[in-house]
């Protein structure tokens, strides 16, 4: 007994470091620690998108706020959407003709009613003082958008489509038009469904000239996973395979091999809740293996930092992306960024 | 006189020689009418516009209304659109940082510091999408918001008509209010004052009162709005007074005592529009939007920017030109502490009063360094 008793006073230390993170978030803030690739482009905003020439990003001021757009060359920043009152969007992306696709609610009624029941698309000519025109179309999140040609992609789940079950989802492909004078959606097909809340999706790119896209599986207990889609034969593929972690699909890059990820797995080492509060930038190859994946970003060593929704810019040199608070719901943030990936 | 008629239809023959000199003679006349006609133009082209100005003036952003000075003149405030954020642009850096992304509202119109640096909002408790006239003119609120940004601002429980005036000395705020918000009770265009009270922890109105209403007297029937408490002398206060009453239906610059009630007609302007704005820190000027310059069309479509000397002696100093073209507006100026700029914004003539699409800053020392190299135009 007496030798158990020693053997344990010896052991247990032991057992308790190994339990512990190897490493301690630090304080501070990551924006202040920033490596030389990454510049800070504004001081508010959330939400980056690379136009297609790459030489602007489009980004909104908050959720429920105004969209603008910087010019990288001038650092001009200029609003796109004051001239509508009470506008209230989340998102904004370019379509490749350099128009922009709007998200949001018509009215900011309450976060939650706002960000899902009332979600919908609109359309922003480029043309300087146009309005945002309703599609009618109503939507969960985010959505694809082609870099090559006007299709689209999106997800609903109950609240945006009743004839869902709760929790059931599906994923939408749809070509956008906008010859007439109302711009429409033709050719709505869906692609994928999920029956229930193991896995609730959410549209993220296209990419092998729109024949695949890539998509968010979002999972119980807060998790995610990359998949990808064929859009011929309707093959789902699980890229990050890696249960009890999460992994949310980004922007993706141009050759198709790679996506960008929002993903918790430094908390192996730093500790923390898994989800998508403790995140960071990674690189995953798409090549359904789940073990080729690169960090990008540190901005989670520090207390309460994060960096999340980022994109690639078309010619692959450059990642747009926000810096962001671990105790603020996903999506909000506190600048836009430009990291520079050919140093 | 039928031979004189004869001889010119003749002298213009295509076949004469005098006949080829008159045509050569209405060529050349036609070509320096097109050629004078040309340059008029350019020269509207060269006119003061959102993009071209004198180097003595700055554009600080692309995006932005209704500046206002930090005391410290380092910073401004202003609001994104109007309805919507309140930022405030570091001057030396350029850096914005927004001020009113913490927490949900309704939208701003009006963002002005106090002088205790917290910052006094305006704007309705939440926007109806459908009627934007109505959160302007009527259901817009007096809020302060707590420079530590960690809270929302606190609502004061007083509509307000347009802008307020707020003292750079005291916590004191004047504003205007109409029948329209107070649809229950008998008000008319009054202007009210009242001090900012802080002792309890959260700023509240204390001291409320009355000090010019549009019921009687010179401006029976006016549109009335506060715009500043006079430096120097507080007990004055520099008011908007258009339609009614003084000035017959123009917009004239007043001065109220609000200790004996007299007012001054400052402008005497009866036939433009004349809208004081930020005032010197010496209290002996202010800045007006006048379309004094105009003869047709002389109303607040038509504004520049102006200096009045505040003693009635009418002595009035053009600042900026940007109405020349008949395109553009510039408006909404004020005066840093230390009265060497001049922050304001610019628009289209059509617009909306208060609508901006960027701030731009004027340095009085290097408009005066152009104005002694004879490169200002009066």
């Amino acid at each position: 007994m007496k030798s158990l008793i020693i053997v344990f006073t010896v052991i247990a230390p032991f057992l308790v470091l190994a339990q512990q993170p190897k490493q301690q978030r630090k304080p501070g803030s990551p924006i202040e620690h920033l490596p030389k690739n990454i510049r800070v482009l504004t001081h508010f905003g959330e939400r980056a998108d690379f136009s297609p020439d790459n030489k602007h990003v489009a980004f909104m001021v908050k959720s429920f706020g105004d969209a603008m757009v910087y010019d990288l060359e001038t650092n001009i920043t200029r609003c796109l959407t004051c001239n509508v009152p009470g506008g209230a969007f989340l998102r904004v992306m370019h379509l490749v003709t350099g128009d922009y696709i709007l998200i949001g609610p018509e009215k900011f009624e309450n976060i939650n009613i706002s960000r899902s029941r009332d979600n919908e698309l609109w359309f922003l000519s480029k043309e300087k003082g146009s309005k945002p025109v309703k599609f009618g179309v109503k939507m969960s999140e985010g959505m694809a958008i082609s870099k090559k040609s006007m299709k689209i992609s999106f997800s609903q789940v109950h609240a945006q489509s009743p004839d869902l079950a709760e929790g059931a989802s599906r994923l939408v492909i749809a070509d956008l038009d906008i010859s007439g004078g109302k711009p429409t959606l033709r050719n709505q097909k869906t692609v994928y469904e999920s029956p229930d809340r193991s896995c609730t999706i959410e549209a993220a790119d296209f990419f092998d000239n729109d024949s695949k896209m890539t998509f968010t599986c979002y999972e119980p207990q807060g998790l995610a996973s990359v998949m990808t889609i064929d859009l011929k034969t309707n093959v789902v593929i699980n890229h990050s395979k890696a249960p009890g972690t999460y992994n949310e699909c980004e922007g993706i890059f141009p050759d198709g091999k790679y996506t960008l990820v929002e993903g918790d797995r430094q908390c192996d080492w730093l500790g923390g809740k898994r989800g998508s509060n403790n995140i960071d930038l990674w690189k995953l190859k798409l090549d359904g293996t789940g073990k080729n994946f690169v960090r990008l970003t540190n901005f989670n060593d520090y207390e309460g930092g994060k960096a999340s929704n980022p994109v690639v810019s078309t010619d692959g040199k450059y990642m747009s992306f926000q810096f962001a608070n671990t105790a603020d719901p996903a999506g909000v943030g506190y600048g836009i960024l430009l990291y520079k990936f050919v140093k | 006189m039928d031979s004189i008629f004869k001889t010119f239809v003749y002298s213009i023959s295509f076949k004469s020689q005098s006949g080829q000199a008159f045509l050569r003679l209405v060529f050349l006349t036609l070509l320096i009418a097109v050629t004078n006609l040309l340059n008029a133009q350019q020269q509207i082209q060269k006119e003061w516009s959102d993009t071209s100005f004198p180097s003595y003036i700055k554009r600080m952003n692309y995006f932005g209304e209704r500046p206002d000075w930090s005391p410290d003149g380092k910073k401004f405030l202003f609001v994104a659109r109007s309805f919507g954020d309140v930022y405030e642009m570091d001057i030396a850096t350029k850096i914005v940082r927004p001020l009113t992304h913490h927490y949900y509202h309704g939208g701003y119109l009006r963002a002005l510091y106090l002088s205790n640096g917290d910052i006094a909002l305006i704007g309705p408790k939440s926007f109806p999408a459908e009627n934007w006239k109505e959160a302007r003119f009527k259901l817009s609120e007096l809020w302060i918001l707590d420079k530590k940004l960690q809270s929302p601002p606190v609502r004061m429980g007083e509509y307000v008509w347009e802008g307020p005036a707020i003292s750079r000395t005291q916590l004191k705020i004047a504003w205007a209010e109409h029948h329209g918000s107070y649809p229950d009770q008998k008000r008319f265009w009054q202007i009210w004052v009242a001090d900012i009270d802080y002792s309890s922890g959260i700023p509240s109105l204390k001291n409320q009162r009355v000090v010019l209403d549009n019921s009687s007297g010179m401006v029976k029937g006016a549109v009335l709005e506060p715009q500043n408490f006079r430096p120097g002398n507080e007990e004055e206060l520099t008011v908007q007074s258009s339609g009614q009453g003084i000035g017959n239906n123009s917009t004239e610059v007043l001065g109220l005592n609000m200790k004996t009630g007299k007012l001054v007609n400052y402008s005497r302007s009866p036939a433009s529009y004349n809208e004081p704005e930020g005032i010197f820190p010496d209290g002996q000027y202010t800045l007006v939007e006048s379309s004094r310059h105009r003869t047709m069309e002389s109303t607040a479509r038509n504004i520049d920017l102006y200096k009045l000397k505040l003693d009635s002696s009418g002595v009035w100093e053009r600042i900026t030109l940007f109405n020349e073209g008949g395109k553009f507006k510039a408006t909404n100026p004020v005066i840093s502490n230390d009265g060497k700029f001049m922050a304001f914004m610019v628009a289209r003539c059509d617009e909306m009063a208060g609508i901006g699409h960027g701030i731009y800053i004027l340095d009085f020392e290097e408009l005066e360094k152009a104005a002694n190299k004879g490169k200002v135009k009066k």
